[in-house]
C-alpha cells in the first residue's frame, strides 16, 4: 500500500498542475475547478488502489477530468459561462504594469479560449501548454496524428479569427 | 493580424494559471493521507538528505549516467536532487547567474537531443528562467559585486546562443519574457543610478550607449557594457 502511494504520489505531483489548468480554463472558476481536481485526483487514486492497471495516467486523469467538467454542466442545466474579472495567477514579477499586461494577455486568449469548441480547447492546452506532442495528444483525442495536425490547424485559425474580432 | 508565433506566445502565458500551493499540499495530503517521514538523526534537513541520497545514488548508478540523465529520465531526480542541494549554499546574489546556469544546460539537453524528453526539459527550462527572473529582480546590481554582473553577463549570453541553436533545430522552447523583464529592471536601476553620478566624458559616452540598447531592448548588451566599463 505504501508502495502505491508513493507512486500514486509522484503522478499527483506531474499532473496535479496540468489538471487544475485544465480545468479551470473550462469552468473558469478557482473554487469549481479546486473541486473538480481534487474529485479527480481523488477517482485515480480510488482506482489504482484497487489495483486497476493504469497504463497512461495522463490519458487516464484528463478522461476523468472531462467527464467530471461535462458532468458539472450538465448538472442543473448549467451552461459555461465566462467571466473576464479574475484569474488567479502565479506571476514572479513585481512591478504593477507587467503584472497588468500579463492579466490583460493572460484574460484576452483565456476569454477567445473558452469561446471555441471542446475539442478546439483541449487539442491547443494539450499541445501548446502541456507541450505534448502531436502523438500524445492523438491518444488523448483517439485520433489519427494526420487528424490532430488538421484539428490543431483548425483551432489555431478559430482562435486566431476569435481574438481578431474581439 | 496576429501572427501564429504571437499566437502560440500568448497561449502560452495561460501556464501562469496555476493552483494554489497550499491548496495543492493539502489536497494531495487528504487523498493520499500524511507521507511517513524517515528520520535518521537529529537536525536532519531536507536540503541535505537530497545530498546525502544523491550521493548514495551516485554510488550505485554511477557519476556518468547521472550526469547525462535528462528531464523525464528516472536517473534526472538524483541530478535535480544535487542541484538542488546546491543551490542552498549559493548566495542570493550569486542565485539569478545559478539559475541561469541550469537553464543553459536544459539547452545544452536539447541540442543534444532534441527529440528526447522534450515537454519535461522543455518545462524545467521555463521553471529555471521563471526562478532567474524572480532571483534577478530581487538583487540590487547598483551595489553588486562586478563578478556577480560578470556572471549573469556571461551566461545571458551563453543563454541567447544556445536558444539560437535549439531553435534552429526546430524546437519551440517558448519565450524568455520574464528574463527580459528583470533584466531590463536592472538595467534600467543601474542607468538610474549613473545619471544621478558625476561622471567622466569616457563614461558619458557609456551611459548615453547604454541609453540607446536599453532603448533597442538589448538589456544584456546593456549590462556587459557596463560590466566591462567597471
Amino acid at each position: 500500500m505504501a508502495n502505491l502511494r508513493k507512486i500514486f504520489s509522484k503522478i499527483y505531483n506531474q499532473y496535479i498542475d496540468k489538471i487544475y489548468r485544465f480545468i479551470f480554463l473550462k469552468v473558469n472558476s478557482q473554487e469549481v475547478a479546486q473541486d473538480l481536481t481534487s474529485e479527480t485526483f481523488l477517482r485515480g487514486w480510488e482506482s489504482f488502489k484497487n489495483g486497476n492497471k493504469i497504463e497512461n495516467p495522463q490519458a487516464f486523469l484528463y478522461q476523468i477530468a472531462r467527464n467530471l467538467v461535462t458532468d458539472h454542466y450538465r448538472e442543473k442545466g448549467r451552461t459555461q459561462v465566462v467571466s473576464a474579472e479574475y484569474v488567479p495567477i502565479v506571476d514572479p514579477r513585481e512591478d504593477l504594469e507587467g503584472k497588468a499586461m500579463l492579466r490583460s494577455d493572460i484574460n484576452t486568449i483565456r476569454l477567445a479560449l473558452a469561446n471555441l469548441a471542446e475539442d478546439y480547447q483541449n487539442v491547443i492546452i494539450w499541445h501548446y501548454l502541456d507541450d505534448l506532442p502531436i502523438p500524445e495528444v492523438a491518444v488523448l483525442l483517439n485520433r489519427s496524428e494526420q487528424a490532430t495536425r488538421v484539428l490543431l490547424s483548425r483551432a489555431l485559425a478559430a482562435l486566431r479569427q476569435k481574438i481578431n474580432s474581439a | 493580424m496576429i501572427k501564429e508565433k504571437e499566437l502560440i506566445g500568448k497561449i502560452r502565458k495561460l501556464r501562469q494559471i496555476q493552483p494554489n500551493r497550499d491548496w495543492v499540499f493539502l489536497t494531495k495530503t487528504q487523498i493520499l493521507g500524511q507521507e511517513p517521514r524517515f528520520t535518521f538523526f537529529p537536525y536532519f534537513k531536507p536540503a541535505f538528505a537530497g545530498l546525502v541520497t544523491v550521493f548514495i545514488l551516485l554510488g550505485v548508478f554511477g557519476y556518468g549516467f547521472v550526469k547525462n540523465s535528462l528531464p523525464g529520465d528516472l536517473l534526472y531526480v538524483i541530478k535535480k536532487v544535487a542541484h538542488e542541494g546546491q543551490a542552498v549554499f549559493v548566495s542570493e546574489n550569486e542565485k539569478p547567474a545559478f539559475q541561469l546556469k541550469l537553464a543553459n544546460q536544459r539547452l545544452e539537453d536539447l541540442t543534444k537531443a532534441p527529440a528526447k524528453n522534450l515537454a519535461p526539459t522543455i518545462s524545467e527550462f521555463q521553471a529555471n528562467i521563471s526562478e532567474a527572473a524572480k532571483t534577478l529582480s530581487k538583487i540590487d546590481a547598483t551595489t553588486s559585486n562586478p563578478a556577480v554582473i560578470k556572471k549573469i553577463v556571461e551566461e545571458t549570453k551563453k543563454l541567447e546562443e544556445n536558444k539560437e541553436k535549439v531553435e534552429s533545430l526546430g524546437v519551440v522552447i517558448g519565450g524568455t519574457e520574464e528574463l527580459e523583464n528583470a533584466l531590463a529592471k536592472v538595467v534600467g536601476n543601474l542607468i538610474e543610478d549613473l545619471k544621478t553620478r558625476t561622471l567622466t566624458e569616457e563614461k558619458e559616452k557609456i551611459l548615453e550607449k547604454m541609453e540607446e540598447l536599453f532603448q533597442a531592448g538589448k538589456y544584456s548588451e546593456a549590462l556587459e557594457l557596463y560590466w566591462i566599463n567597471q
